[in-house]
């Protein structure tokens, strides 16, 4: 037994530490598409300081992202919500790992109405039934008498999730609600729709109006910008992730601290989103 | 002179043909701008159907997407170091092929509930394994699951066997608990608020017959087999499970505590009872007088679960589980089913004349079903246990060993077992070693090369019980496994 198995097993187990110690230098990131300008720009910016280095940026929604990086198709997964238990569970299996989570930059989720819309300012509870479909009707909440609009994100966006979890505490999104491909396409379909409401990353907020939001009736309308999402008065705000299956080595290990450095925090600010501290 | 002359002549010339030029694009300009808006507009038409279009087709492929295909093979080559250790079907095989599990798996879900099926091939036939369906809340905090399904029981057996780092689960399992699957009803509480999140629980409610619930479509179909019922006697199991993760550590240990408690009708009048439950048990372990009585199956477990990812090469996993209690079984361990149901084939050997006028033999054969056969019931305390590292080489490797003890009998021991009545080599106690490496070779694609190293107890009353499996000494039953997985 002994000298059957040591013939078997050591070669194997050499070969295996020898290839799982080697890494490439091209480094996949894929994920939240909130995210994905910024990560393109972080690309951008450090391949040009690190000649060499190759990091691929793509998009598709925070969900795709951590299924990428579950099926080991990614070596990077952009997310604009935490990590959920199911996918922990699943990194678990495979990997044994539990994921390693950076938090790369500040998000204020903000809500777009179309320029010609009089409406200002929305509650929290004003926006959870707007969502869910009890509010049907501008006239409502101070605005024309004419129909609501609803468009939001897809559901493997990871804004979908946050927005569900957090602004319509876990409820259904109404079916009369028009989920798009992209934060891009939500704010292009309210600029165009007199009526629309949607949401998105501060970063896509060109074109139409955004709404000051409250925590209730009672305190004012806040707008999201540096200072109400540093000090936290803007009641929608998030971080925005990057997750690996492992602690960070090698070349994603020096991509991460360049992001988390000064520098990168900077295009993250420049992109229109807030440093992560 | 001539040249200013010139020069003035095509000064004019170009500014005549400037001016004839302008009037000809103000003559043109309203047609150009019609032109371009109606250019526009046929643009906005397409994009607009296109829109349409790609909504209908989202809506269609969201109905899709709720549909969940799936599947696995898992082709296994075998080899023995000792001849005749591997018995199929009473043949002495050093080596073999296999076809370990071969599943296909369809779901549909929605947002109130979802229903499984599943297939499975194997070497006793086709078998439909899972067939479910779950009814939840629309947050998923609570669900209700009704079917056949895994029983809601320790760690092992509702961990995926596509997942698993070594061939097979634990000896305890595969004799406790084989087939892992029952039908009943399974209720689950996973509410991630408060305290609650890091916590959930599995209560369930089961025929308590275990894998006679095959449902069996191909083969494997004889009277036993069948997914009904045995008795009126209901198995009560769950699962307490915990999570504390230390996240700025990168480090996890869960766990949980599970129990299992099952009664049986006994349509035998004797039973041998090794863990005295039953009042009349004499010094042979035999207790008579026990038709339709109450034959008590109680298990406990304890599992726990370690993640590591401290080390830069990959995460690291320790894995422990511990079960004790009295078995409910039938002779050879297996699980308990109170009927036998045997087949008879009988041949016949006749002298005829064939057209050449010579005497040949004819060799006929008939097949009958035997009428069912109690089974006599056998209670056992038992033990069982293992503890498996798991460590991670890059998001291609993984090297696995695992330790695990499983004594079936624990009243009965070393020289005891063959010598004491109604004892045999099913009370032999078992260590196991086993060590792996696996090796993804892509998301769907996995090898597995595994070695396992089995000690069996010995009893010098077993000598030579089976011409190949003398117990008085450890019996060279180390096996060599070579398995590629594919799965979706």
């Amino acid at each position: 037994m002994k000298i059957l198995s040591a013939k078997v097993l050591l070669p194997i187990l050499g070969a295996a530490l020898v290839v799982g110690a080697t890494s490439g230098k091209t480094v996949t990131v894929k994920g939240s598409d909130t995210m994905v300008i910024m990560a393109q720009r972080w690309a951008e910016a450090y391949m040009a300081k690190h000649p060499g280095a190759v990091i691929q940026v793509t998009g598709g929604g925070s969900g795709v992202g951590l299924s990428a990086l579950v099926n080991g198709s990614t070596d990077i997964a952009n997310a604009s919500r935490p990590m959920k238990s199911s996918e922990m569970n699943q990194l678990k299996e495979r990997y044994g790992s539990l994921g390693v989570e950076i938090k790369t930059a500040k998000d204020g989720i903000t809500l777009y109405v179309n320029e010609h819309n009089p409406v200002n300012e929305l509650t929290l509870e004003q926006l959870r039934e707007i969502y869910t479909g009890k509010i049907t009707n501008w006239n409502q909440v101070g605005g024309s008498n004419s129909k609501i609009i609803l468009y939001g994100r897809e559901n493997s966006s990871g804004t979908f999730a946050y927005f569900r979890d957090n602004v319509l505490k876990g409820k259904d999104y109404a079916p009369s609600c028009q989920h798009m491909p992209g934060t891009a396409a939500v704010v292009n379909a309210v600029s165009k729709d007199k009526n629309g409401i949607g949401y998105g990353g501060a970063a896509y907020a060109k074109g139409v109006k955004e709404i000051a939001v409250k925590k209730d009736a009672a305190t004012p309308g806040v707008k999201p910008n540096a200072q109400t999402i540093k000090n936290g008065t803007y009641p929608i705000s998030r971080y925005l992730y990057m997750y690996l299956r492992n602690r960070p080595s090698g070349e994603a290990k020096q991509f991460i601290d360049w992001v988390l450095s000064p520098e990168g925090q900077a295009i993250a600010v420049k992109v229109g989103y807030f440093p992560a501290k | 002179m001539k040249k200013s002359y010139a020069l003035a002549l095509a000064i004019a010339a170009l500014t005549g043909t400037v001016r004839a030029q302008e009037a000809a694009d103000s003559a043109s300009e309203p047609v150009a701008a019609q032109s371009q808006s109606e250019q526009i507009d046929a643009l906005k038409g397409k994009i607009d159907g296109v829109e349409e279009s790609y909504l209908d087709t989202k809506s269609t492929v969201d109905k899709l997407s709720s549909i969940k295909v799936g599947g696995m093979i898992q082709a296994r080559y075998e080899y023995a170091l000792d001849t005749g250790i591997l018995d199929s079907k009473s043949m002495s095989l050093q080596n073999r092929f296999r076809i370990r599990r071969g599943r296909i798996k369809v779901g549909h879900e929605s947002s109130l509930g979802d229903i499984t099926a599943q297939i499975q091939y194997a070497e006793d036939g086709i078998k439909l394994i899972d067939m479910y369906g779950s009814f939840y809340d629309p947050w998923k905090f609570v669900k209700v699951r009704l079917g056949a399904q895994d029983i809601p029981f320790g760690y092992e057996i509702g961990y995926s066997s596509s997942s698993m780092e070594l061939a097979e689960r634990s000896l305890f399992e595969q004799s406790v608990f084989n087939g892992e699957k029952d039908v009943g009803a399974v209720f689950f509480l996973n509410y991630n608020e408060g305290i609650f999140e890091h916590v959930d629980l599995k209560l369930g409610v089961m025929n308590g017959s275990m894998n006679v619930v095959g449902l069996p479509i191909i083969g494997n179909t004889g009277n036993g087999a069948s997914a009904s019922e045995f008795d009126d006697g209901k198995a009560f199991l769950g699962r307490l499970g915990f999570k504390a993760p230390v996240k700025d550590a990168n480090f996890e240990i869960d766990g949980g505590v599970s129990g299992y408690y099952a009664t049986y009708l006994s349509q035998s009048d004797a039973v041998i009872d090794f863990s005295k439950q039953l009042s009349n048990t004499n010094a042979a372990y035999k207790s008579t007088g026990n038709l339709k009585g109450d034959l008590k199956k109680q298990i406990f477990g304890a599992d726990l679960q370690t993640y590591f990812s401290l080390l830069p090469i990959g995460g690291t996993v320790l894995r422990g589980e511990f079960y004790m209690g009295n078995n409910v079984c039938i002779s050879g361990n297996k699980v308990y089913t109170p009927y036998s149901y045997g087949v008879t084939t009988t041949t016949k050997t006749d002298s005829v004349t064939n057209a050449s006028g010579k005497k040949v033999a004819v060799v006929t054969s008939a097949t009958t079903s035997d009428a069912k056969a109690v089974n006599t019931p056998y209670i056992k305390p038992m033990m069982g246990w293992y503890a498996t590292l798991i460590q991670n080489l890059g998001d291609d490797f993984q090297i696995v060993g695992r330790f695990e003890q499983f004594d079936p009998n624990t009243e009965v021991t070393g020289d005891d077992v063959g010598k004491v009545a109604n004892t045999s080599a099913d009370d032999i106690a078992y260590t196991q070693i086993s060590a792996g490496v696996n090796y993804f070779l892509s998301g769907n694609v996995k090898l597995t090369v595994e070695y396992d190293h089995k000690m069996n107890e010995t009893s010098a009353s077993l000598k030579n019980v089976d011409p190949r499996k003398d117990y008085s000494g450890d019996i060279n039953n180390d096996l060599l496994t070579l398995q590629l997985q594919y799965k979706f």
